[in-house]
């Protein structure tokens, strides 16, 4: 069986700015670096990170909204380029982080909705609204809510309206790009269960991004964790957070900040920040940071995934040593 | 314990708005001891970022005005000082710091200047002088080569040096208090904890008091001494950490810590809160959080609990499970 | 504050300036269109036994050096001038916004070249630049309408383009795309609604510069020709008599500025109105 999504080598370039001499080639920074991986049908897979680390950018990628510099994204094992665009337009959608900005403020719930019903000629003209109203109810709005403006919407209810608009194409695919965080707790919840439950209920496949490891445990069957524009660790959830091999994805699943009324701070912290992704490291992007970086982290070109316990891992602890 | 350094009593605010009067936030009380880290806990529109707003007396004064009840700090009803004293304990006694640091700092000044500023004008210290304390104070934030960064502008640092510098300038007077609006919401995990753990090593060495505004439960309790949960602009429950996470009393409370995704859980569905945080203009009767409460009784849709005392510390207003645990204890 | 932050939710109210744009322009087009019933005397009508008359009660504002009414010529200007406000600010409207949005969302070498073009009429002062297009179209409203539509598209151009630009990457438009809308409908639909509001708020200043310039070329002899009554001629001819005849100017100067003032409340109240957010 082919994958639903296949992304292979993908890499996102962009100039950097700056003063460049005549004949001196332009800066670029790497935003994403030769990212691989592949989705099945109604998998969810988490793509996560630090701010900067390209998963957004990715994710944009993958739906052809931002130029790729090379590799390749295949949907149902077809070359997406400009003839078979429409092919992932009908069969993909995208999820937003700020509900607000992501909804057209000038025009109402209904509209927006019926909008893509229109264009996609999902159902005929005359069972439009009963469909708009259908989709409210799904989300779990109710029709009333068509005549509304956006501004006059709680931000978890124009999420809601975001999802429903994703949902009206009748996509295999739906991207959601930190859709949760910038949600109320309490809103958060209802948002993730209202994703459980049409996820499995229209057996959708599903790219979650979001920085939020426990957000990712509870939704996710696969995650990948990205570090400056490249996967580190990939695998199935489970095993990545019970055991996770990466020392970033150590780091990072130490640092969640759990209800525990006996908490406390995390001893061994990851020390510093990420460096700028116009200005890498050599060798292991990763190895500044560290606690377990040897010499030949140091040097040389990025590692690869490998195989590591369950799940692979990009990181020289686990094999690959270069002489 | 001695007098607490903070001491808020019965704190009501008021918004105005077309001549209609709205309370904002109303009869907050709380305190802070020296060395103390409170953790004020609610979500947006809860009234917790107003309430500190209120006690640096920093309200936008033509639509929200202190109603009523008293801030007492260190012996002084900060409602009732003048704009001349507020001046003063602003900066060199409270300290504040926010959530966008980048938003807060002045782009087209040196980060050194910034600071060094402070401390010429609230303790009247020669330029020399305060260049030096300038570099101490960043190199005790975790500046790495305080020398040289401390003539870097803002956007040459990084989110978590900006927010480092942010507490720098906060505390360059030596302030007794310092008020942390969501400072590491707008960080990464792996920076969020370094922050956190200045902001604690900076309590045990100084012995600063600090409140910590967060609507994350779980960075109070890595942080936190005590905790107050503030819900439509009232204090719902408050108490030591470790009592009110381990057994929150408020419906509401359970609920948060409840819905709060962990990373050792299992998938599935979470536990949630259904509807949505309530506006000032339209406030629920009684208590605030019944149209949403599964425990709630028809006494909850008429009036509103008061704070009951359920153990040493521990308070919490609600009219089902204050009443039960005090039956329990007296058991 | 964040995203689910509450807003406190009021009834649609009109802003009090746009109520008082809407009465004084509101005024302004019952004279215009009821002038011929409401103005006591013939606005070109002469009688050269009643010059230069103080506002008595048979003349409210006086008669001017040919004996005409200026009450009269202030109410038949009002027709003049308003249409001379609406159609000067229809075709920059039309044609700036329409470039303007255009440059921006495509971008590229388009918008190079239409933003050169824009540099290119900014360069030169407003006022002179339309007099040259006057002087070679020779004198005439016509000729005003086509120079105020070659110079005055500029404004609207930027303004929509900046507008375009910003709303172009907000997430509603990458919205759109993702759903595979089309460019026609993404721009139609999505940005151009959203980038008018702005337009249509300077719209309503721009009336104001429109009906000062062209007050200003029929001053200079260069628009409306008399002896049709409007404001800006009637300033010109009063003026040799401002120290014996103060009524002949005062009034047709107090009409613009009544009319200036009203679409300036109405500018700040559909700002207000509209918002940049609703």
């Amino acid at each position: 069986m082919t994958a639903l999504l296949e992304v292979a080598g993908l890499e996102v370039a962009f100039a950097a700015g700056g003063f460049t001499w005549p004949g001196q080639a332009a800066r670029q920074v790497k935003a994403v670096n030769g990212v691989s991986f592949a989705l099945n049908a109604g998998e969810t897979l988490g793509l996560v990170g630090e701010s900067g680390c390209g998963k957004t950018t990715l994710a944009r990628a993958i739906l052809a909204l931002t130029e790729k510099s090379a590799g390749e994204v295949l949907f149902e094992g077809e070359r997406v380029d400009r003839t078979s665009l429409m092919r992932l337009r009908r069969n993909a959608a995208m999820i937003f982080q700020d509900p607000f900005n992501a909804l057209n403020p000038r025009m109402r719930v209904g509209d927006i909705l019926a909008e893509v019903l229109r264009v996609h000629r999902k159902v005929p003209p005359d069972r439009i609204a009963a469909r708009v109203e259908e989709l409210l109810v799904l989300v779990g709005l109710s029709g009333e809510h068509a005549r509304r403006k956006p501004a006059t919407l709680s931000g978890g209810q124009c999420q809601r309206v975001g999802i429903a608009r994703a949902l009206a194409v009748e996509p295999k695919l739906i991207v959601a790009d930190e859709c949760v965080s910038a949600l109320d707790v309490s809103i958060q919840a209802q948002i993730i269960n209202l994703l459980i439950d049409i996820r499995s209920r229209m057996k959708l496949a599903m790219i979650f991004i979001a920085h939020d490891l426990a957000v990712v445990r509870r939704l996710c069957d696969r995650v990948c964790v990205m570090y400056l524009g490249r996967i580190v660790e990939e695998g199935a959830t489970a095993d990545v957070f019970s055991a996770p091999k990466h020392p970033y994805t150590q780091a990072l699943i130490r640092a969640i900040p759990e209800i525990d009324p006996a908490g406390s701070l995390p001893r061994n912290m990851l020390p510093g920040e990420p460096p700028s992704p116009l200005d890498l490291p050599p060798g292991c992007a990763f190895h500044p940071r560290c606690p377990q970086a040897m010499d030949i982290c140091r040097s040389g070109d990025a590692p690869v995934l490998r195989p590591a316990g369950e799940q692979r891992a990009a990181c020289l602890l686990y094999g690959g040593v270069r002489h | 314990m001695s007098a607490p350094l903070l001491d808020i009593r019965d704190l009501s605010i008021e918004a105005h708005k077309d001549g209609e009067r709205l309370g904002i936030v109303e009869r907050v009380s709380f305190s802070v001891a020296t060395g103390e880290i409170l953790g004020l806990v609610g979500e947006s529109g809860s009234g917790k970022t107003v309430t500190c707003r209120a006690l640096m007396r920093l309200l936008p004064t033509r639509s929200l005005r202190i109603s009523g009840g008293k801030i007492e700090f260190a012996g002084r009803n900060l409602v009732t000082a003048s704009e001349a004293e507020m001046r003063h304990i602003r900066g060199a006694r409270i300290g504040m710091i926010f959530q966008n640091p980048a938003s807060h700092l002045d782009p087209v000044m040196r980060i050194g200047r910034q600071i060094g500023e402070s401390l010429v004008l609230h303790l009247q210290m020669s330029p020399r002088e305060a260049k030096a304390q300038t570099i101490e104070l960043l190199r005790q934030v975790g500046i790495p080569d305080p020398q040289r960064r401390a003539d870097d502008f803002p956007h040459q640092f990084s989110g978590g040096m900006r927010q480092r510098a942010m507490i720098a300038l906060a505390l360059a007077c030596s302030p007794e208090l310092l008020i942390a609006d969501e400072p590491t919401t707008a960080l990464d995990v792996t920076v969020q904890a370094q922050i956190l753990r200045l902001l604690v090593e900076l309590r045990d060495k100084r012995g600063l008091s600090i409140i910590l505004i967060t609507h994350d439960l779980g960075v109070v309790a890595q942080t936190c001494d005590s905790v107050a949960v503030m819900y439509a602009g009232r204090i719902c429950e408050k108490g030591p950490k470790r009592d009110v996470l381990a057994e929150p009393l408020h419906p509401y409370t359970s609920r948060l810590i409840a819905c709060q995704p962990s990373a050792s859980a299992e998938a599935g569905l979470l536990p949630s809160i259904p509807g949505q945080p309530p506006s000032p203009s339209a406030w629920p009767s009684g208590c605030r959080f019944h149209p949403r409460c599964e425990r709630a009784i028809g006494l909850c849709r008429s009036s509103a609990p008061e704070l009951v005392t359920v153990r040493s510390n521990h308070v919490a207003a609600c009219h089902v499970t204050a009443p039960a645990r005090l039956a329990d204890e007296a058991a | 504050m964040k995203a689910g932050s509450i807003s406190l939710a009021m009834p649609v109210r009109l802003p009090v300036p746009l109520i008082l744009g809407l009465c004084i322009i509101g005024g302004a087009v019952i004279l215009a269109l009821f002038a011929p019933f409401i103005a006591p005397y013939d606005p070109i009508l002469q009688d050269t036994t009643n010059t230069l008359k103080p506002p008595s009660r048979a003349h409210p504002f006086g008669t001017d050096n040919f004996g005409r009414d200026v009450f009269s010529r202030v109410i038949w200007g009002t027709r003049v001038d308003l249409q001379m406000g609406l159609i000067g600010v229809l075709f920059p409207f039309i044609i700036g916004n329409t470039i303007g949005a255009i440059s921006g969302y495509v971008g590229g070498i388009v918008d190079t070249i239409f933003m050169r073009i824009v540099d290119i009429v900014l360069a030169f002062p407003f006022l002179v630049l339309m007099l040259a297009i006057i002087a070679i179209l020779g004198p005439g409203i016509g000729s005003f309408y086509i120079a105020m539509a070659l110079v005055g598209w500029v404004s609207y151009a930027r303004l929509i383009r900046a507008q375009t630009l910003v709303l172009k990457h907000s997430d509603f438009v990458t919205a759109a795309r993702s759903l595979g809308f089309s460019h026609g409908r993404i721009m139609f639909r999505h940005i151009v609604p959203n980038a008018l509001v702005a337009s249509i708020v300077f719209s309503m200043s721009d009336v104001v510069l429109v009906i000062l310039s062209g007050a200003a070329v029929s001053y200079l002899g260069l628009g409306v020709q008399p002896p049709t009554a409007e404001w800006g001629i009637m300033i010109a001819e009063g003026q040799n008599f401002i120290t014996t005849a103060w009524w002949i100017t005062t009034f047709p100067g107090l009409a613009i500025v009544a009319l200036a003032f009203g679409f300036s409340m109405m500018a700040d109240g559909l700002g207000e109105l509209l918002g940049v957010r609703e």
